[in-house]
């Protein structure tokens, strides 16, 4: 199988399948632009966020392959667990899906702020997004 | 594969991990690119986006810009007549939105008189303000209903005419066993010429009276009591391109969307406009015949009106629960109302109010807001649970009760702010709502005075307490 590495803002090192990195629209055409030798570095993404993501395509690619057993529960289950987390970083995890193109995890990042923002008066979501102490999810 | 950074991600981010990288010290969402943050707003609904456009200038413009109202509001009432610049949709939403509030309001009732007999089809034009009309005095009158005045009639044609449908190209009305057609004369003030072309071009095909027709932007749809409902493709008129069988007599069709929905006997059909397959079918929508059927505009919602005086709403994209003739699917209802003591004659629907007309001579006026909004596009993309009705809205109240007169109604017809009925009697009603949307716009112009009054009151009390 052939790798792709991936080289985040700081400088940490991911080796992944090819077949997971073309999940992200942006790798997939840098692959096309400049080919597999060269480490490819993603200056906007930090090592977790970039972690996170690729957890994320791992399981949804196990997930879609044919005999897995893991049920449409699991696989929300999943997905709610894992926009579980504070608003910085699920900040950090649109602005990387954005970035990376990733098309389904910015559809779930998005989905989770607009629930945030979903039934509250614009005061509390002012409050929610401006002001300095941050509010948990 | 393979990760040197393998720990599990905490939830904070700490800024601490080295490299040239630095974290921005606090992500707020103002932060974010506007590309994400209307992407971020995709996923609201109309009611929602206006909530955040009050939270700060940035989103005001955001969520008013935002490509979905024109989604939102083609899904509801499709593309408009004007075609508007990009930011005019969240105006023109919130305009048809109040609309509907009007219905609720002080009404004016026009009585537009000329028929001889019965009248059993009525049609509008919203677009032009007219109303055609025809029943079992044989001649198609066209209205004026800005002045209430007849605009054109027809000479009689010499048989019964049950069924009416138009725009602003075509008028077809249907008699015993013929559908007559007229095309649009450029020019004519009331679009059809009828005084000089009296009796309107033939189409031929069904072997029994015509009781429905409908009409969509390909075709003209005649279902008849022959059991079939036949497909006259606008471009190719004189010959019907399909025969959809049915197993009783045709009762009501109407085409939404990319499906033609019909009734025939007590059973209610979902049919593919292009291929004529048969998409959905539930038996028994009601104990008698079900006479009206009507449809949301995408066609995912399929409302019917019977015999037995009820009005019942189906979510045509959940799988009828039985399919076979005999048994009962009124259960799968997402939603009925049993507004009459007699039989439901006929349905209109114009997002989000639907009126039925009954032969106990009412006229009752729903609103299905409530039960529309779950199956909006948005959270049908979110969906993944089959059934989103976690209550089904049984029993529902009415919004309204406009009486006719105590005589049997069997049409009605909804658009601009006006109801058009038509009965036994040969009068015409028009109920017209338009001075109640002015007075409502009035009662809130007042209302927001008041409160902002209200605001610069107690600013100065309190500026003066702190004095």
């Amino acid at each position: 199988m052939v790798k792709v590495t991936l080289k985040s803002a700081e400088g940490d090192v991911f080796e992944v399948d090819e077949e997971l990195a073309l999940e992200s629209l942006m790798v997939k055409n840098m692959i096309e632009d400049v080919g597999l030798d060269s480490a490819i570095s993603l200056p906007n993404v930090s090592s977790t966020i970039l972690a996170k993501v690729i957890e994320y395509i791992k399981f949804h690619m196990d997930a879609q392959k044919d005999g897995s057993k893991k049920t449409s529960e699991e696989i929300k289950a999943f997905d709610d667990d894992f926009v579980n987390v504070g608003i910085p970083t699920l900040f950090e995890m649109v602005l990387a899906s954005n970035y990376l193109n990733v098309k389904s995890l910015l559809s779930l990042t998005c989905n989770t702020v607009a629930n945030m923002i979903k039934t509250k008066p614009p005061a509390e979501v002012k409050e929610m997004f401006t002001s300095a102490k941050q509010a948990k999810a | 594969m393979e990760e040197r950074h393998g720990a599990r991600p905490q939830h904070q981010v700490s800024s601490s991990s080295g490299g040239s990288y630095a974290h921005p010290p606090e992500c707020r969402i103002i932060d974010l690119p506007p590309v994400v943050i209307l992407e971020i707003f995709r996923h609201l609904d109309p009611r929602e986006l206006s909530v955040v456009a009050c939270v700060c200038p940035l989103f005001r413009i955001l969520a008013s810009d935002s490509h979905g109202w024109k989604e939102y509001y083609c899904e509801r009432w499709g593309l408009p007549g004007a075609v508007a610049p990009a930011h005019e949709w969240k105006q023109l939403y919130v305009a048809r939105e109040t609309r509907c509030k009007a219905l609720l309001g002080r009404f004016k009732l026009d009585l537009l008189c000329g028929h001889t007999e019965t009248v059993r089809a009525v049609r509008m034009v919203p677009a032009r303000n007219l109303v055609v009309s025809a029943g079992y005095d044989s001649s198609v009158r066209i209205w004026d209903v800005g002045d209430g005045l007849p605009a054109a009639w027809s000479q009689p044609l010499g048989e019964t005419i049950r069924a009416v449908a138009v725009d602003g190209e075509l008028l077809a009305v249907g008699g015993s066993s013929v559908v007559r057609v007229w095309h649009a004369s450029p020019g004519c003030s009331h679009l059809f010429d009828l005084a000089r072309n009296s009796s309107g071009r033939f189409l031929r095909g069904h072997s029994g009276p015509v009781t429905c027709l409908g009409l969509d932007a390909g075709a003209l749809y005649s279902g008849s009591w022959d059991m079939t409902v036949k497909i006259w493709k606008r471009h190719r008129l004189e010959k019907f391109s399909q025969s959809l069988h049915h197993s009783d007599w045709v009762w009501g069709l109407v085409a939404r969307g990319e499906c033609v929905l019909s009734t025939s006997g007590s059973d209610a059909y979902s049919w593919d406009v292009e291929t004529g397959a048969l998409l959905r079918f539930r038996p028994c929508v009601h104990r008698g015949n079900a006479l009206a059927v009507e449809g949301s505009r995408t066609g995912s919602f399929l409302i019917t009106g019977g015999e037995d005086g009820a009005v019942r709403v189906f979510d045509n994209r959940i799988p009828p629960s039985v399919t076979l003739a005999g048994e009962c699917s009124e259960n799968d209802a997402v939603a009925a109302w049993l507004p009459h003591s007699a039989a439901v004659n006929s349905l209109a629907f114009d997002d989000p109010s639907l009126v039925s007309a009954s032969a106990d001579g009412s006229i009752a006026l729903m609103d299905l807001r409530h039960v529309m909004r779950k199956g909006s596009i948005k959270s049908r993309a979110a969906a993944t649970v089959k059934r989103p009705y976690t209550c089904v809205v049984k029993g529902d109240t009415v919004q309204r009760m406009l009486s006719s007169g105590g005589s049997c109604a069997y049409s009605v017809d909804i658009g601009s702010d006006r109801i058009v009925s038509a009965g036994e009697g040969t009068a015409i009603k028009v109920w017209d709502f338009s001075q109640a949307l002015e007075f409502e716009k009035k009662t809130q112009a007042l209302r927001s005075v008041r409160r902002e009054q209200r605001a610069q009151r107690k600013l100065a009390i309190k500026n003066r307490r702190k004095e």
